[in-house]
């Protein structure tokens, strides 16, 4: 019994060890990579699965890769030009076959080890571009997946590893930055190579079946934690629902609805029957999307720690009608699916998880990316193009013992705020604020986080373009707690502040390209608060006062929604 | 006498080096009240007192322990209006991506200690709208009101001309000469307005604590004194208890130099460094005998604090670490950690969960005859019903379950270290394994093994080696400015005198003080222009070589070259006064031989009876193991298969080859 112990102890060793291995990819992309997409917001994430495709490790990476690195897998070992070879290169990003959207590359390449194939290692990674008709993708206005750019269904880049040349010269053919886009490939690549160098270290000092050993141990260990968190989920049955807001056209808004259930296996199946129809416009989740959705959103309410692997997520089932908005297909636009509807998936099924776990539930976020561009020219000696990418982090709902967090990203996405005076350094703008947007939170028990507001002052005439979301809608409160400030975009010309919707007359605040900023013109983003729980008047009165004190809320908040007399509580 | 005394997290470790070339080792157990009744009870444990000391090298936790706790003095924060949430906003980002019920940190200044004043300086360094001293007064008897104990000034794009702040700091010296205020640019001028004013804040509410323990230390020991900092080089009492927050990773920082000397004793160019004490593993690569610099790093809960440091990663690993049963039934040992109270189980002062040094003690790395020269006794009872309790849990008896929780110690500092090279692009298996601390000779050879690392050192005076780097370190100050000019303007008359501008800010902070020697080292920070991260490299020889060195450098570490321009971030200059070196191998030891040496012991990590044996009974061919090297307060394992030989008077272990 001793040995059989101590082997288990090896295994487990062994199981960090591979955890470690998916660690590993993330520093050796990092230190290798060229963008700012990359390096800044590490906006990409690795995984190692075996031989027949079932996840062994991924890194939690960006939430809305989260377990979706599988149908990529699937895609490729489905569509692979013959048997594997060492050093074989896989490209995938097709949003109808395990994609996320376009600019989501995924680099695929097996891992040998002992002469025998053992296993893949992927990196999925934000490109800067992949053509289609806006810079950097975000074209509020798409009607089909065609505008947005280059489709990979899974096109071999290396064989055996050697180039594939033609491959080579067409992907750069039909992409912006090229020169950025090749770099953060070769960084992928390398992740990839780390991978399978450890990999071999493995096999080469504990055996094949040392490795195998790791692998069972692996699955093992995520698929008891997990079943174990799922016992909290009473067995019964909860929904939740949302809307997209709108489209550029002024269509919507769109419902999106949720049930999740426990099975008595321990299963959780989470069915989207009922939600909307897909639109022809880019507020489309596609399916590995909407997986990360349940997946990120169930582990948030379990076991945020979670080791994510084939052990978990074969336990998760995710059902979603073919051409519904959260399991779309071509044509449907899908640029926006990390930004938005991924954020409106989660939220939906939070929502529901927060109706199962009542000690655990979160109020509603901000939730949307509020990416926006701004580009234009200059005269060469000024700098020439400028193009800035801006996409912000707001209120977080309140959850049950706690307020939400200001100022910071919703769970399917995750990014480091850029210096606003580095920003100065580079481009034609001028900040004249970035802050807490005071009153925003939810009211309730447990207040819901801050949201923020920046002013942008352009130097030059600019176009701005955007895809967001949730700017008349607020985010939702819960057991009495009030919603939190809805998203917004403001734009002060001639001393007067107004929507941009309105100063340019637009059929929605939130999706528009290429509008025509002057300079002088102050762009605002105002990224909006989260939902608070439970009822204000319930709220601890020296937490009302301290809030009072910090400004985070209005005297006439404090004292009409938290009913707070100062004269009392001094 | 010459003494260096490094305060960590659990001891108190010092070297008194005599007139006689004769070391002489002090450790005492951390006290918690001030620093002088551990420095003076480790001076007498090395058989010295305070009128011994001719110099005195420190070396600190105090401000690190201060920032992670944050027990510091009440800041308030004077900023540009539409800036003060900059603070609280921080970088927005989540380490743990669904983390959704984690409480961000709250700001280290609450906001309504957060005031805006009017005011404007445009990047370029113009002033586009003048400050108001009446408005900052007011702003000033505000905060003094509310009863903060010192003041941070951090204003919007105060790196291209910090005017403005030194009015709002001589505004409040005026009302408050007694409280301590922080301009930003002081402690970190270069761009980046929330690494800015996170620095600024930290450093400012240390200020008061660290003029206090440098009061008190003054008191307890009159001898010149030097303080180290975060880079590996020290500065005097003012300067340290003025920019405390150049002294947040004092500790790590001296190890890490002595390693770098033994290595040179040695002849051995690439090496990692393994500091294991009773909390923490800190891992450290040294490359062709140089040390890493980085330019920020996390106090912790994502807070940066720019200052230059060498490049050291943490893990929590170390003697005191605690075994424990995950959610998903696996082993884990660590982060949390027993320190030196209640301490380790076996130590006897109330500790009950089982942690690495009670497996070692039951492994029979550790024998019976205590630590720190026998005066704590270690009570193996109490080890063994610790891990019995947790092996119950696993189905297994204390043994196992002390196999285990020393293979996987072992196996999470071999993951840091494989983290650290894979950072830095080299193969462990190029380099030498330094390790030292308290608890390094117990696990070096099984993190080598991990790693298939071939030689293992473990340096004379290794229980020690932090406080022995304090007595060499050189005296090292910088000051730094923004440049966001291309790579030609270095060499130019205008960057020239802003290289003598900061050269005289540095020497002004070493006024007062009789460093001989005195070098002056220019660096530039390198990137190719659309880049986001700079590489530091110094300005020597031809100012036009410099663009062809980076592309060089860049090339090296990335693997590639860009066609773009090439850009430099900002400047800085270190003023470098040598302290001369001392030959550590050489230095005889005063610790006298362990009782259990000569004799043997039953090794159950690998189920034998072997030798133990000190350093100077390996002769000069060596012994094979498995054996035990055993000295007064530091025990090494040789698995079997592996010479331990003394070279240039470190302990090495190599392959029987």
């Amino acid at each position: 019994m001793t040995t059989v112990q101590t082997d288990a102890f090896t295994a487990e060793i062994l199981r960090s060890y591979l955890v470690n291995t998916v660690k590993e990819m993330v520093i050796t992309t990092t230190r290798t990579a060229y963008s700012t997409c990359f390096c800044h917001g590490e906006d990409f994430t690795c995984g190692i699965f075996d031989a027949d495709g079932q996840m062994i490790a991924q890194d939690q990476g960006v939430g809305v890769h989260a377990g979706g690195l599988e149908g990529a897998i699937a895609a490729v070992i489905r569509q692979a030009n013959g048997p594997w070879q060492p050093g074989d290169v896989y490209l995938h990003n097709d949003p109808y076959d395990g994609g996320t959207h376009q600019a989501d590359v995924c680099v695929v390449r097996p891992m040998f080890a002992d002469g025998r194939h053992v296993g893949f290692a992927t990196n999925r990674g934000h490109w800067s571009d992949v053509g289609g008709m806006a810079p950097g993708g975000w074209s509020g206005v798409a009607q089909d997946v065609v505008q947005e750019g280059l489709l990979l269904p899974a096109v071999q880049l290396y064989d055996a590893g050697v180039l594939r040349e033609d491959v080579r010269r067409m992907v750069l053919r039909n992409v912006r930055l090229k020169h950025q886009c090749w770099g953060d490939l070769q960084a992928q690549i390398a992740s990839a190579i780390a991978a399978e160098r450890r990999i071999q270290a493995l096999v080469e000092r504990n055996g094949m079946s040392g490795y195998e050993a790791a692998i069972d141990a692996a699955i093992s260990y995520s698929r008891r934690r997990f079943l174990a968190a799922v016992e909290r989920l009473p067995a019964r049955a909860a929904t939740g629902e949302d809307v997209m807001e709108d489209t550029a056209t002024g269509e919507g808004p769109f419902p999106i609805r949720v049930r999740v259930e426990k099975q008595a296996d321990g299963t959780v199946v989470a069915d989207f029957a009922g939600t909307s129809p897909q639109a022809l416009a880019p507020i489309n989740c596609t399916y590995a999307s909407t997986r990360a959705a349940v997946i990120g959103s169930l582990i948030t309410m379990l076991d945020p720690d979670l080791p994510l692997n084939a052990g978990v997520t074969r336990l998760i089932d995710v059902r979603a009608p073919l051409g519904c908005m959260v399991n779309p297909t071509y044509p449907a636009p899908t640029f926006g699916t990390t930004a938005d509807p991924a954020a409106r998936a989660a939220e939906v099924v939070l929502r529901a998880l927060s109706d199962l776990l009542p000690d655990r539930a979160v109020a509603g976020s901000y939730s949307t990316g509020q990416n926006a561009t701004g580009g234009g020219q200059r005269p060469p000696e000024e700098g020439g193009e400028f193009l800035w990418y801006s996409y912000q982090a707001g209120g977080c709902g309140a959850f049950e013992g706690g307020d939400g967090n200001s100022a910071m990203w919703h769970i399917m996405a995750n990014s480091k705020n850029e210096s606003c005076e580095a920003w100065e350094a580079r481009y034609p703008i001028r900040y004249q604020a970035f802050a807490l947007r005071e009153g925003s939170g939810g009211a309730g028990k447990w207040r819901g986080g801050l949201g923020t507001e920046r002013r942008l002052e352009v130097e030059v005439p600019t176009r701005l373009s955007a895809i967001s979301g949730h700017h008349d809608l607020e985010a939702h409160g819960l057991d009495g707690g009030q919603g939190g400030a809805p998203n917004g975009f403001e734009l002060v010309r001639d001393g007067e502040q107004r929507r941009v919707q309105h100063v340019y007359d637009l059929a929605s605040p939130s999706k528009f390209a290429n509008l025509p900023l002057q300079a002088g013109d102050v762009f605002v983003s105002l990224q909006g608060g989260g939902g608070g729980i439970g009822d204000p008047r319930e709220r601890d009165r020296a937490a009302v006062a301290a809030d009072l004190q910090a400004g985070y809320i209005t005297p006439e908040e404090a004292r009409d929604v938290y009913g707070y007399q100062e004269e009392q509580h001094p | 006498m010459k003494v260096g005394c490094d305060v960590g997290g659990t001891f108190t470790d010092l070297v008194a080096l005599g007139d006689d070339g004769v070391m002489r080792l002090g450790k005492a157990l951390n006290s918690g009240t001030g620093p002088a009744e551990g420095t003076i009870t480790a001076l007498r444990a090395a058989g010295a007192t305070p009128e011994d000391v001719t110099e005195f090298s420190h070396g600190t936790t105090t401000v690190t322990n201060l920032l992670i706790e944050r027990t510091g003095a009440a800041v308030g924060l004077i900023t540009t209006r539409g800036f003060r949430d900059i603070l609280e906003i921080q970088y927005s980002f989540r380490e743990r991506t669904f983390a959704a019920h984690y409480r961000k940190e709250p700001p280290l200044v609450p906001r309504h200690l957060r005031l805006e004043v009017g005011g404007r300086i445009e990047r370029d360094g113009r002033e586009s709208e003048p400050v108001d001293r009446d408005e900052i007064a007011a702003a000033c008897r505000a905060l003094l009101d509310a009863g903060v104990e010192c003041l941070a000034v951090s204003l919007y794009n105060a790196y291209a001309n910090p005017a403005h702040e030194r009015v709002v700091a001589e505004v409040w010296r005026e009302l408050a000469p007694d409280r301590p205020v922080t301009c930003a640019t002081d402690v970190d001028a270069r761009m980046g307005e929330y690494e800015r004013v996170s620095t600024a804040t930290l450093n400012a509410s240390a200020v008061p604590a660290m003029r206090a323990y440098a009061e008190e230390l003054r008191g307890a020991i009159d001898a010149p004194t030097l303080y180290m900092h975060s880079a590996g080089g020290v500065v005097t009492p003012p300067d340290a208890a003025e920019r405390p927050i150049q002294l947040a990773l004092s500790g790590p920082a001296a190890g890490v130099l002595a390693a770098r000397q033994v290595a040179r004793e040695l002849g051995i160019a690439d090496v990692i460094t393994l500091d294991m004490g009773g909390t923490s593993c800190d891992v450290c690569l040294i490359r062709d005998g140089e040390l890493r610099e980085r330019d920020t790093f996390d106090v912790g809960f994502g807070v940066p604090a720019r200052t230059r440091s060498i490049d050291i990663s943490t893990v929590g690993a170390g003697g005191g670490s605690i075994g424990w049963m995950d959610a998903g039934g696996a082993l884990q040992v660590g982060p949390r950690s027993a320190g030196a109270l209640p301490g380790p189980a076996c130590y006897g002062r109330g500790g009950t969960e089982p942690t690495v040094t009670d497996a070692n003690l039951v492994l029979g790395i550790l024998g019976g005859g205590g630590l720190l020269g026998g005066s704590l006794a270690l009570d193996r009872d109490a080890a063994e019903t610790a891990l019995a309790g947790l092996g119950e849990q696993f189905g297994v008896d204390a043994v196992e379950m002390a196999k285990a929780m020393h293979q996987i110690v072992n196996a999470n500092m071999a993951q840091a270290v494989r983290q650290v090279t894979v950072r830095h692009g080299i193969d462990p298996r190029s380099c030498a394994l330094v390790a030292f601390g308290g608890a390094g000779g117990q696990h070096a050879t099984g993190v080598a093994a991990e790693l298939d690392m071939g030689t293992v050192i473990v340096p004379a005076h290794s229980s020690v080696l932090s406080a022995v780097g304090l007595l060499t370190a050189d005296v090292r100050v910088s000051e730094t400015r923004t440049l966001l000019a291309p790579v030609e303007a270095v060499g130019t008359p205008d960057v020239d005198a802003i290289f003598e501008e900061l050269r005289g800010e540095a020497a002004a902070r070493l006024a007062g003080t009789d460093v001989p020697d005195l070098l002056t080292e220019r660096w530039v920070g390198l990137r190719y222009a659309d880049q986001w991260h700079e590489l530091a490299m110094p300005v020597a020889g031809d100012p036009a070589s410099l663009a062809e060195r980076f592309e060089a450098e860049h090339e090296r570490r990335f693997g590639t070259r860009l066609a773009d321009p090439v850009q430099a971030v900002d400047c800085w200059v270190t003023l470098v006064g040598l302290r001369p070196d001392v030959a550590i191998g050489e230095a005889a030891s005063a610790e006298v031989a362990p009782p259990s040496a000569g004799a043997s012991r039953e090794l159950r990590l690998f189920g034998a009876e072997v030798p133990v044996v000190t350093r100077e009974d390996l002769g000069t061919d060596g012994q094979i193991g498995p054996l035990l090297v055993e000295e007064g307060s530091t025990v090494t394992v040789i698995p079997p298969g592996r010479r331990a030989v003394l070279r240039a008077g470190h302990l090495v272990i190599e392959d029987d080859a």
